[in-house]
């Protein structure tokens, strides 16, 4: 069949190198579609459900709203498990699927199950699903401030009240609209709300009580229609008009007409501009702000989102009052285009070098041209391939395209068909007639299309074994992997196609049959050399052994790491203080934060959200603030060479000064995707499952007291579940009874003086604001005479709090967690200097012997030792079975085993230089390693197989054995050193670059460029022996 | 009044140094670690931390009360015809003020067609007035007469309240516009089996700002000692279950569980635990616990 297609191709030249065309289109068109984002989305499928309940303490939030929200999706078709949260005010339910799942499907049937449900929920709670975006969802972000000394049309300063009426009802109406934007998310700031705070005094003297004021503002604050009349032919509608619309008009609502005389709102209470009571703050370089947020949808480019966000931003800014400053703070647009254009130029230059040692090697400009537009085709191709399979651009998927790589196939073929070419130019004493030149390119091609093919081939699946990681690791390099086999078989199809095609239409003129200089000098080197090695064979053969047994023991000194990390460019900083914090101090204390970040001349902006925004994707508590730390382009640095990490070790030094905070330093796109994912991220968690807080509390502590007995345990942790101070009204019934109040009349009473009562909207235009009633603020303050608080009597008088119920404080759930429809807690360790199996093995023993779990509790073992195993146990069978396939594909290319085992001995050869290349530029062994290390058995093996075949070929023709050795050898010396030199060369500058996101792609330039070198040697120099040696006595077949 | 002794500490210490509890009672290794941190001085200033001593201070305790303001029943008058008869003469208006002594009215005996003068028999102000010449005088309060230059202020007292209060203690006593200050006269049972109990004091309106009926606040002085070891409430937080200060000596802060007795919210009785002179953190005292809790937090969300 190859020979068919190799024939047509050459048959028909024209129509095969017109096909280029196509490819061209089809290329172009899908560089159009790709999505192109800087790293991998790593987000599982999941979508949060989010509950807001203003008042609901953790424990009424999850019997109340997390309980049957969870209930009600049990069983949903793909459902790999949900895992909820219950804190103060909100609750929300995560809902993981299996991969694979269809995001949207899986959104609708969840609506369809809420929707059930609605009528179990409290009234006026209504569960909403999370923005449709995913951990590189927050592609930009904004802050909202006002110019020193900017007033309002009334002559105020803009307070944060004010700033946050601009962001919700100016900015981000119009953010909402731009294409690609699911959410535009505020934190900071105070929603605005006008507040009447009755005096409770005034409100006695009246026999008013908190409630007539509410009701009293709900009878007054409506517009009716009242239909229409039609007079003289004409139709005039007819409306009354009782909306409030100003403080003055709330003031003149008459609560009650005792005797007459009205008593209006005035007279018992303050009408004003008040503050909602927020869960979340926003403050940045130390002063408190209102942080906007635009989050994408998912699947879309974040680069041109994240642009468009910003044009809109800048037309946004013609809209705003004077002296309102809109400062972008974070795009994602700077990241993407500076790992794109590292990925570009990394591709960009390998290509050059490879264009180039062509060139030199070749000695024939058409022959190098022709293999080197491979590389745009199959770069276009990749691309069509990418789109067709849905993997985005990044610098994953990106990263290990090597256009040596690429070429490897079409170098062989073009390689062979020039020699070929000149060869048979010199026999026949000139330019070959049209019939006798397509003849011997078919030949040339003949001869090395099989073990080029195979060779590709074997490259292609040495990287089946990264199908097979799942989870995490999965997500990260199976783009990359994708991308590799579809830039390979593409590459593949053009040798088969195009490349014989171009060749008999271009190679048309003189073709020198004199060899370029650079391959006359590595010969002249070469041979004298190989006929010395030769004699002293078993010298040379015991000491390759050396070196991979010295290798080997190498590798195991290297240290380890999961995957290097990209660097963003930017810095986030998670100031982490103890539970119960409040928001304000908790604001208080980032403002020192910052101060102290921005001493740094290196940081260009800092800005922190602090507890929850309005849509709850990332629910943190007020003790937690989320501070981003925008650092100035290099070249603006005091010392540009100042690495990252000397940098956050600097800032590590000066913030551990600053009182009462724990600091985590992460980057912005790793942070939320730890949020989203948010499993167990140590070696070991052991989850327990119950229904009782207090007995989860105490056998979490027994478990805990077990982990650090067991040796190996570090950094053990028991998850707080407690520690929020709460303080709870309890009624007494009887005393309730007696003045005739109900607990719910108390409950309304407290709620509505400590909370406030909702009593209404006010309309401003378009805008609406809540109408609140509460009590003064500096009475709601004084917890220590909440007991003298008066509560109004049905028959009138009243009664102080402190007789009908009493107030206790102690500490409350924190928040409530569950997995899987159960309250559990976790036990998390880390291990040092122990195997994690047996440690696990051990801390179950253990468990087991000292822990004795009450009915209805139970345990689970999870961590990322599950992970791990899981990965383990999959690698050790597809590995292998990986390897046998290699042999296969060999056996196949060469027809017997010996042969086979013999190209196969360049594996671990290869391996040696990419372990020696990686200690000698102290790097770390990680996964992006570990792939470059599976590229290489596939080009060590391509190598091979292509001068072992061409020996045996001249041994079958006749020549003894080592005759043959030495003359094959020779002769596959220009391709396997253009080979070995373009597959390097096209990733040096990816082992150099320093821009960012050259880390990620790094340590797999470095293995790779290590493994050529030696795998080059080792084909040039120990494979001819072994060849020899293992062949000794035999004869030809 | 019992949760107050024990709770109210607390409520305060939140109130002041924002909420603030232990990691959990569970976390018996907390108390391993010893409960100190060290601060610079000008960190410590920089953050608002604020110290005082521990020493001597009034503590003044306040019970919050409602009542009305009323007019003595000795100082109003309903002026009656001491004879049934006809009204000849009456020489007031709603609105007057009369001595006693003064004349009100004049009345032509029906017994005896005698005319007898009715004269004032207080210093007061003329309310009410039901009589005109010639009208018949009956049984019928004629004149209302009120001397208001005194006032009782009469304070609902509930059960909870009772124990601690007690005739003599001082209380100020105050309207939406007014303040005065004033002592607990008697306390009596309210009528009507209300359940609470009224307490009495007199207030001087010889200005006249106060009148009968309006609604007043009285905030009783129900203790007002000296204690010689008194710390600021808003130093107080608590450590594992424990409630205690902070301790400065130099730049290291120490956690010092104490015995606290009585507070008034503002301080609190140190009974035990600390010495007269010790130097403690009484302002942004949550800072110091939350930097020595911080190593046992993690981000758990």
């Amino acid at each position: 069949m190859i020979d068919s297609i190799l024939k047509s191709a050459i048959e028909r030249r024209y129509l095969f190198v017109s096909m280029v065309l196509v490819v061209v289109g089809l290329g172009v068109w899908s560089y159009r579609e790709l999505p192109i984002d800087a790293v991998p989305d790593i987000t599982n499928i999941q979508v949060q459900i989010n509950t807001e309940a203003p008042g609901y303490s953790p424990l009424e939030t999850e019997q109340r709203i997390t309980y049957p929200v969870e209930t009600a999706l049990a069983g949903l078709p793909n459902l790999a498990y949900t895992r909820s949260l219950s804190r103060y005010g909100l609750s929300q339910v995560t809902v993981v699927f299996e991969e694979g799942t269809d995001l949207y499907f899986a959104r609708s049937l969840i609506n369809e199950r809420l929707g059930a449900i609605s009528s179990i929920l409290p009234n006026g709670l209504e569960p909403e699903m999370g923005p449709i975006s995913t951990g590189l969802g927050e592609i930009f972000m904004y802050t909202v401030s006002a110019e020193p000394g900017a007033v309002d049309d009334t002559g105020r300063p803009y307070d944060a009240v004010a700033l946050r009426e601009i962001q919700d009802w100016i900015i981000k109406p119009q953010l909402s609209l731009v294409p690609g934007v699911i959410e535009v998310n505020s934190i900071g700031g105070y929603d605005k709300q006008y507040h009447v705070t009755p005096f409770p005094e005034k409100l006695l003297a009246h026999d008013l009580s908190i409630d007539s004021v509410v009701d009293a503002l709900r009878r007054n604050n409506e517009n009716r229609g009242a239909g229409f009349v039609e007079t003289g032919g004409q139709q005039i509608l007819v409306r009354s008009q009782g909306q409030l619309t100003s403080i003055g008009d709330i003031a003149q609502v008459v609560i009650a007409i005792p005797h007459g005389n009205p008593i209006r709102v005035s007279d018992v209470a303050e009408v004003a501009i008040g503050r909602e009571l927020r869960s979340g703050a926003a403050t940045q370089d130390g002063h408190e702000t209102v942080l906007g947020t635009a989050m994408m949808l998912v699947g879309e480019n974040s680069r041109t989102v994240a642009a468009a966000v910003a044009e809109k931003l800048s037309e946004v800014r013609t809209t705003l009052p004077a002296g309102i400053v809109l400062d972008s703070v974070y795009t994602r647009t700077s990241l993407v285009d500076k790992t794109i254009a590292t990925v570009r130029t990394n591709l960009l230059e390998g290509a050059l070098l490879v264009i180039a040692v062509l060139m030199l090697l070749l000695g024939n400009w058409r022959a190098a041209l022709i293999t080197a537009a491979v590389i745009p085709l199959a770069m276009l191709a990749t691309m069509f391939g990418m789109v067709r399979t849905g993997v985005s651009a990044n610098l994953m998927s990106l990263g290990a395209l090597d256009f040596g790589l690429i070429v490897d196939g079409a170098v062989i073929i073009v390689e062979n068909a020039t020699r070929r070419l000149a060869l048979a130019q010199k026999t026949n004493g000139g330019l070959l007639p049209l019939r006798q030149r397509l003849d011997v390119v078919y030949d040339a091609t003949r001869e090395v299309i099989k073990p080029s093919l195979f060779g590709v081939a074997i490259i292609t699946v040495v990287y089946i074994p990264i199908f097979a990681l799942t989870g995490i690791e999965g997500k990260m390099f199976h783009p990359m992997a994708a991308t590799v086999v579809i830039a390979l078989t593409s590459a593949m199809l053009f040798s088969l196609t195009v490349v014989p095609a171009a060749v008999a239409l271009f190679m048309n003129g003189r073709v020198a049959e004199r060899e370029s200089r650079a391959i006359q000098l590595a010969k002249r080197a070469y041979e004298p050399a190989l006929k010395q090695l030769l004699k002293v064979r078993w010298v040379v053969l015991s000491g390759a052994l050396a070196v991979v047994t010295s290798a080997a023991w190498l590798a195991t000194t290297l240290g380890a790491e999961f995957i290097p990390q990209l660097d963003e460019g930017d810095l986030t900083i998670q100031a982490i203080r103890i539970p119960g914090t409040g928001l304000e101090q908790s604001v208080q204390m980032q403002k020192k934060v910052e101060a102290a970040i921005n001493s740094f001349p290196e940081v260009e902006t800092t800005f922190a959200r602090i507890g929850t925004p309005e849509v709850a994707t990332d629910p943190m508590p007020p003790s937690i603030a989320d501070g981003f730390v925008i650092l100035k382009e290099r070249d603006d640095w005091p010392d540009p060479d100042k690495s990252k990490h000397e940098l956050i070790e600097q800032m590590e030094d000066v913030l551990r000064d600053v009182p009462g905070n724990n600091y985590e330093f992460t980057q912005p796109i790793q942070m939320r995707f730890n949020e989203l994912i948010s499993g167990v991220r140590s070696d070991l968690g052991v989850k327990i499952f119950g229904d009782d807080l207090d007995e989860l509390n105490r056998i979490g502590a027994e478990v805990l007291e077990v982990l650090e007995a067991t040796p190996g345990a570090a950094d053990t942790r028991v998850e707080q579940l407690t520690g929020l101070p709460m303080m709870t009204v309890i009624p007494k019934r009887v005393a309730l009874a007696r003045y005739g109040l109900t607990v719910e009349e108390l409950q309304d009473m407290v709620a509505a003086s400590f909370g406030g009562e909702e009593a209404g909207l006010i309309y401003e235009g378009d805008r609406r604001f809540k109408l609140a009633v509460r009590l003064p603020e500096e009475l709601r303050q004084d917890l220590y005479r909440m007991g003298s608080l008066p509560l109004a009597l049905p028959g009138g008088g009243y009664v102080p709090l402190s007789e009908v119920a009493e107030p206790v404080l102690a500490p409350a759930p924190n928040q409530v967690s569950r997995e899987n429809g159960k309250r559990r807690i976790v036990v998390t360790a880390n291990v040092r200097d122990r195997d994690l199996g047996s440690f696990v093995a051990d801390v179950q023993d253990r468990i087991a012997a000292n822990v004795t779990l009450p009915p209805g509790y139970w345990l689970n073992y999870g961590g990322t030792f599950e992970q791990l195993e899981s990965a383990t146990q999959r690698l050790s069978i597809v590995v292998p079975i990986t390897l046998a396939l290699v042999l296969g594909l060999l056996l196949m290319g060469v027809g017997n085993l010996r042969d086979s085992l013999v190209i196969f001995s360049g594996v671990p050869f290869a391996l040696t230089g990419g372990v020696l290349a990686l200690w000698l530029r102290d790097m770390p062994l990680s996964i992006s390693a570990g792939v470059g290390f599976i590229a290489l058995s596939g080009i060590a093996v391509l190598n091979g197989l292509v001068m072992v075949t061409f020996i045996r070929q001249i041994w079958r023709d006749g020549l003894d054995l080592a005759e043959s050795v030495m003359r094959g050898a020779l002769t596959r010396l220009r391709p396997v050193l253009m080979t070995a030199l373009v597959a390097s060369l096209g990733f040096v500058p990816m082992a150099l670059n320093t821009t960012t996101g050259a880390e990620v792609q790094r340590p797999l330039a470095t293995v790779v460029i290590g493994g050529i070198i030696s795998s080059t040697i080792l084909t040039l120099v120990v494979l001819p022996l072994l060849f020899q040696w293992v062949n000794k006595g035999n004869r030809a077949r | 009044m019992k949760w107050k002794q024990q709770v109210a500490l607390v409520c305060l210490a939140l109130a002041f140094g924002g909420p603030a509890w232990a990691a959990g009672d569970d976390h018996e290794d907390e108390h391993e670690d010893e409960p100190i941190t060290t601060i610079s001085p000008e960190v410590a200033k920089d953050h608002g931390i604020v110290t005082d001593h521990v020493g001597p201070a009034t503590l003044r305790r306040t019970v919050k009360t409602y009542g009305r303001v009323v007019v003595p029943s000795s100082r109003i008058s309903h002026i009656r015809a001491r004879f049934g008869g006809l009204i000849t003469d009456v020489a007031v208006d709603v609105g007057d003020t009369v001595k006693a002594g003064d004349l009100l009215a004049t009345v032509e005996a029906n017994t005896s067609l005698k005319q007898y003068q009715i004269k004032a028999p207080i210093n007061g102000l003329v309310t009410q007035r039901h009589a005109n010449a010639g009208e018949f005088a009956d049984e019928q309060a004629l004149l209302t007469l009120v001397d208001a230059s005194e006032l009782w202020v009469e304070l609902r007292v509930f059960e909870g309240q009772l124990t601690d209060i007690s005739t003599g203690q001082i209380v100020t006593i105050s309207s939406a516009t007014q303040r005065t200050d004033s002592v607990i006269q008697t306390i009596l049972p309210s009528m009507d089996e209300h359940p609470f109990v009224i307490a009495r004091t007199h207030i001087n309106n010889s200005t006249g700002v106060w009148g009968p009926g309006m609604f007043v606040e009285g905030d009783v002085v129900v203790e007002e000692t000296e204690i010689p070891l008194a710390i600021r409430t808003s130093g107080l937080q608590t450590m594992g279950d424990e409630l205690g200060v902070f301790v400065q000596e130099g730049d290291r802060y120490e956690f010092k569980p104490l015995s606290i007795g009585r507070s008034d919210g503002r301080i609190s009785e140190v009974l035990n635990g600390a010495a007269s002179g010790t130097q403690y953190v009484a302002g942004n005292s949550f800072l110091i616990k939350a930097d020595i809790e911080k190593s046992n937090v993690e981000d758990d969300h």
